[in-house]
């Protein structure tokens, strides 16, 4: 029994923080049906952007935990909105599977530009702005002199991409200035991969039965995520921008018509979502201790089935998508028999397949998800 | 036109690997090494490469070997065969290297031993543990103890020393070395007299270990063996002790890395681990190597600098020994290799892999500290 | 002369160049490896441009494909025969292309077995689904381990140890000729009327469905199709580097085939060949920047997909790999 309950706890924390991701994703998803693969690196910004923030500064607790969550958050919108304007807005009109693939290219710059630079050796700001500006300069070259005969931007207008390359450009040296900073100050080669939980929040164990507890971050965790979807659900349902990205997941085209600005909308969509990704990361982070440059793809890849199985688009669904699948994934680990003697199988590492195991049943059973809209059959 | 656009793209390609060739100088040998650089073990590949490059630099500070100057070149495996093999096959017939210290994973350094016993360069792995390695050929030989000595060695510890009868075990199920060291720890530990009480595993990149953890605290361990790299590990430990697990930890030379401590924290201290070398020993030459490391790169070397930094310690005094270049001679010399280490005295069984003594450590107050020596 | 001597006498003259260069010792054996992966990776390209490219589903799992091949050769050589690579090369050869073909068989079934529930999926969902069997794939081979005797060793093989000692049975030669028929059968099946279903698939299902073409066998038969020769491709590659490991198989090694398939051009065999030699040239030659490599093909996916995001080559062909009315066609159009 102890162990059950153990085992429902720690599913339920490994839930919340799925949900956390699925919340903005099902959000994105729904406006600008987008798999954004970038989504996870966004997650591991946010995290990284927390720890530098907790190394940084010395401000009393209550402060310091509010700021830890909104720069972050902050500071990944600012870099939803570069992302979307210089990657996915010019392919609006594209096919999809251009986007998916620029989605995927955006993800490798990202989890391997974060490898490169939290790397072993420490490498120096000058560097690091010269590598930045570097590709930055590649980036608006080949956009604007490739000219072959299709072209994707009819109306380049280099003003449109001034606020996206500085936010780029700030994010960058935000991070890499950060870095060197914390290095010749108090730092001193610390390491990414260990969180200073204690500075922001200190554990405390909660009794619940017998040996079974639980703890204020796990209280933490669901409670911020349940605060954010009702404040999302809020903002969709109630308010006129949120009308707007509803209608703009039925019929962009009748939404464009009547006065509204599509492009901002989306644009807004993605600053949401990505805030709430870099939530998620910073909750992450807390929870589990340890950064790493490719600490997003496995949890972006989960979220998305999250979404899916809830239902695309529903903030309710993603929640409960969420917490269904870390509880699922859980489970599978603790009841799938795991070898003792020599000869006997191992099965453990097929709960990771459990997700995708959930992905393929509900697919092929309910595409819709659980709070969806059934699918309209064009055959 | 677009033939055109073709037929230059595939001339610019072909025309910069041919032109990657080398000139041929007089008084000079050299040396690869391969690591993975990028990739998934990046942290990994950079301490080894650190580690190499650090006793090459201090030889030519010195003048070099027998009068000739160590010229090495690095090349990035990606952690992936097939990228692995190409750098091996671009450093011995494009670099014409006479020796190469390399590589980090097993699984790499397997794809890569095929190509070097064939062309007759011999190649000292610093890390890789699989046993099959070596067994490639005899060009090829390793700097590292492998997973039956190892594994050995940590359940005869938590068996007689610390007089332990039940041990759990979690590794990493997609990983040889810590598989390997698993299965060894649990079929040595069985026939010892002592019994397994849960053997879980999970996947790499995994940061919740608690269903894991969950299972074990249940059949209630007093040794929980953490064969994995410090990264887990630490994480593992933590999580571990917040669950109200008081089983001992024990782990293998993975751990040895001072982001060991920063990830692990209070949960890490009283836990043991086997490994090469003490920075406490009374080894001169580690003691040095670790200011020295220190100095260079900033920070505190872990396992995998200080096998590489040993890996080329043994390379350069088969040079020494063989007085040339000739990758034949090296191997030759290397065979017959005698040499005081890091960790002690070094020599090679019949399958090349090294005769060398295994320490343990103990965590306390941040620190791993001497505790234990263990001798072949 | 026609364009296909053209073709014919340009393929053997590369043939006999690279025999000859690298025989004499002109082209080290650096460059041989890096030629015939690019060979390897033109089969892998071309099989998944076949799904992704010519019939417009977005599989990205062809990795797996590739790694189910490539185990399969891989132990029905070392396990079942018993070859090493102390084997006569003339003993072992019949027995090599035994595996191929059975690898070539099992590929086609895992690919038939993936293909029939994905049908009804969408791009999005299809990408996801595809990832999900690559994944699972991967962990199925991490499972499988035997036992083996090596030298006076007993041995784990397979799981995370990885299939070792597998003979080095690809030469160039073999690599090379099975290039060639990878390319020319799919470039015969593509200009057939079977490949017309599949371009009419891909730009309009509902139309192509009201043309009276069976749309659920066209897309299984392309998943089919392009397995086969991915598992194909993976016999020669596990024979090539003497081991597979399931990590070969998993996300970043389908992601870069699919890279191959979008910068070479959806649609375009000529465009993936150039893309294969492309990258995989690239892949050497940017070997100095170390980590940044992925960072910059980041960027490069992105301005490509902005700039030209139906690749280098679109959706045309180099004139010889054209049969003679689309020749003509396209001798017109680009006048």
């Amino acid at each position: 029994m102890e162990t059950f309950l153990s085992q429902l706890i720690f599913g339920l924390q490994r839930g919340t923080i799925y949900a956390l991701i699925a919340l903005g994703y099902t959000m994105v998803y729904g406006v600008v049906r987008l798999i954004n693969f970038a989504y996870g690196e966004v997650f591991m910004i946010g995290a990284f952007v927390s720890f530098f923030l907790v190394h940084a500064v010395s401000l009393p607790q209550p402060i310091l935990v509010v700021l830890a969550l909104l720069i972050p958050m902050i500071t990944c919108s600012l870099l939803g909105l570069a992302m979307d304007a210089l990657a996915y807005r010019p392919l609006r009109q594209k096919p999809r599977l251009a986007a998916l693939i620029t989605a995927i290219g955006v993800s490798f710059f990202f989890s391997n530009f974060v490898s490169y630079s939290s790397g072993e050796t420490v490498r120096s700001s000058a560097l690091a702005a010269f590598i930045i500006a570097g590709l930055l300069l590649l980036y608006v070259l080949g956009v604007r002199y490739l000219n072959f005969p299709v072209k994707a931007t009819p109306n380049f207008k280099p003003v449109k991409f001034v606020i996206p390359i500085v936010s780029l450009f700030l994010v960058g040296g935000i991070f890499w200035v950060s870095r060197d900073l914390l290095v010749a100050l108090r730092w001193k080669g610390s390491s990414f991969a260990s969180y200073p939980v204690e500075r922001l929040i200190a554990i405390e164990k909660i009794p619940l039965y017998k040996t079974v507890y639980i703890t204020n971050i796990q209280i933490m965790n669901f409670a911020v995520s349940v605060v954010l979807m009702v404040v999302l659900s809020y903002l969709v349902n109630r308010t006129m921008t949120g009308m707007a990205m509803r209608a703009s997941k039925n019929n962009k085209d009748a939404v464009a018509l009547m006065g509204v600005n599509v492009n901002r909308v989306i644009s807004i969509t993605f600053i949401i979502g990505t805030a709430l990704a870099g939530a998620a990361g910073v909750l992450s982070a807390v929870t589990y201790p340890r950064l790493t440059a490719f600490m997003g793809v496995q949890p972006g890849l989960k979220a998305f089935i999250a979404a899916v199985l809830g239902g695309i688009g529903s903030i309710e669904g993603a929640m409960l998508g969420g917490i269904i699948m870390g509880v699922a994934e859980q489970f599978a680990i603790g009841l799938l028999p795991s070898s003792y003697g020599p000869n006997r199988i191992d099965f453990t590492p097929l709960a990771d397949g459990v997700a995708f195991a959930i992905l393929i049943v509900v697919l092929l059973l309910r595409p819709q998800g659980i709070f969806g809209e059934p699918p309209r059959e064009k055959l | 036109m677009k033939k055109s656009l073709v037929v230059l793209l595939a001339l610019a390609v072909v025309l910069g690997l041919v032109l990657g060739g080398c000139e041929k100088k007089a008084k000079e040998v050299k040396i690869g090494i391969i690591a993975p650089i990028s990739g998934e073990a990046a942290t990994f590949g950079e301490s080894t490469a650190n580690g190499a490059k650090l006793y090459f630099d201090q030889v030519n500070a010195a003048g070099g070997v027998e009068g000739m100057k160590i010229v090495y070149f690095v090349e990035d495996d990606k952690g992936d065969p097939t990228e692995g093999a190409n750098a091996y096959s671009k450093l011995i017939d494009q670099n014409k290297v006479s020796a190469i210290v390399g590589t980090v994973m097993s699984k790499v350094s397997l794809a890569g031993a095929p190509i070097a016993q064939n062309k007759g360069v011999p190649m000292i792995s610093p890390t890789s543990t699989n046993p099959a390695v070596t067994l490639v050929g005899n060009y090829i030989f390793r700097a590292c103890f492998i997973d039956p000595f190892q594994g050995f060695v940590a359940a005869k510890f938590a068996y007689n020393d610390l007089g332990k009868k039940t041990a759990a075990v979690i590794y990493d199920s997609g990983n040889d070395y810590t598989k390997g060291l698993a299965e060894v720890f649990r079929d040595e530990f069985t026939k010892m007299g002592g019994k397994i009480t849960s053997f879980e595993s999970y996947t790499a990149g995994t940061s919740d270990f608690n269903a894991q953890l969950v299972k074990i605290k249940a059949t209630n361990p007093d040794v929980l063996f953490i064969p994995n790299y410090y990264n887990d590990a630490g994480l593992i430990a933590k999580q571990a002790r917040e669950m109200g697990i008081k089983a001992i930890f024990l782990g293998g030379d993975g751990w040895d890395s001072p982001d060991l401590f920063k990830i692990g924290g209070k949960a890490i201290e009283g836990g043991f681990f086997v490994n090469h070398f003490s920075k406490d020993s009374q080894v001169p030459a580690a003691k040095k190597f670790v200011a020295d490391y220190k100095a260079k790169y900033k920070k505190d070397p872990d396992a995998l600098a200080a096998l590489a930094y040993e890996a080329a310690m043994i390379t350069v005094d088969a040079i020494k020994r063989a007085k040339s270049a000739d990758p034949k001679a090296i191997r030759d010399a290397m065979e017959k290799t005698n040499l005081e280490t890091l960790t002690g005295v070094v020599k090679f069984d019949q399958n090349r892999n090294p005769v060398k003594g295994a320490v343990i450590l103990e965590c306390k107050d941040g620190q791993a500290v001497y505790k234990a020596s263990v001798n072949p | 002369m026609k364009p296909t001597t053209y073709t014919i006498l340009g393929l053997i003259g590369f043939y006999a160049l690279v025999m000859i260069t690298s025989t004499l010792g002109i082209m080290n054996d650096y460059i041989l490896r890096v030629i015939n992966l690019m060979m390897i990776n033109i089969i892998l390209g071309v099989s998944l441009n076949l799904i992704n490219g010519y019939t417009g589903l977005f599989s990205v799992g062809h990795a797996g494909f590739m790694i189910v091949g490539g185990y399969v050769a891989g132990f029905m050589t070392t396990l079942l025969f018993g070859l090493t690579k102390d084997t006569p090369y003339m003993e072992a050869l019949p027995l090599f292309l035994v595996s191929i073909l059975a690898a070539a068989l099992v590929s086609a079934l895992v690919g038939f077995l993936i293909g029939l529930p994905v049908l009804r999926l969408t791009d999005d969902y299809l990408a996801i689904v595809t990832i999900g069997f690559g994944e699972i794939i991967r962990v199925i081979f991490n499972f499988i381990t035997f036992k083996k005797k090596v030298g006076n060793w007993e041995l784990d093989v397979g799981g995370p140890r990885g299939l070792l000692g597998i003979p080095p049975l690809s030469n160039f030669t073999v690599i090379f000729i099975f290039t060639l028929f990878t390319v020319v059968f799919i470039r015969n099946f593509v200009f057939s009327r079977h490949g017309r279903a599949c371009i009419a698939i891909r730009e309009n299902e509902v139309a192509a469905h009201m043309m009276g073409i069976p749309i659920t066998r066209y897309k299984v038969l392309a998943f089919v199709l392009g397995s086969t020769f991915a598992g194909i491709g993976g016999a020669l590659l596990a024979h090539f580097i003497q081991l597979l490991h399931p990590t070969m198989g998993g996300f970043m090694k389908s992601v870069e085939y699919l890279i191959i398939v979008y910068l070479g051009g959806m649609g375009s065999i000529s465009g993936t060949i150039v893309a294969a030699v492309a990258l995989t040239g690239l892949s050497e030659l940017l070997r100095p920047i170390g980590e940044l490599r992925m960072v910059l093909y980041g960027v490069l996916l992105v301005i490509l997909m902005l700039k030209r995001p139906g690749g280098l080559m679109g959706q045309r062909e180099f004139p010889f790999l054209l049969p003679e009315r689309e020749r003509k066609i396209y001798a017109a159009q680009n006048r």
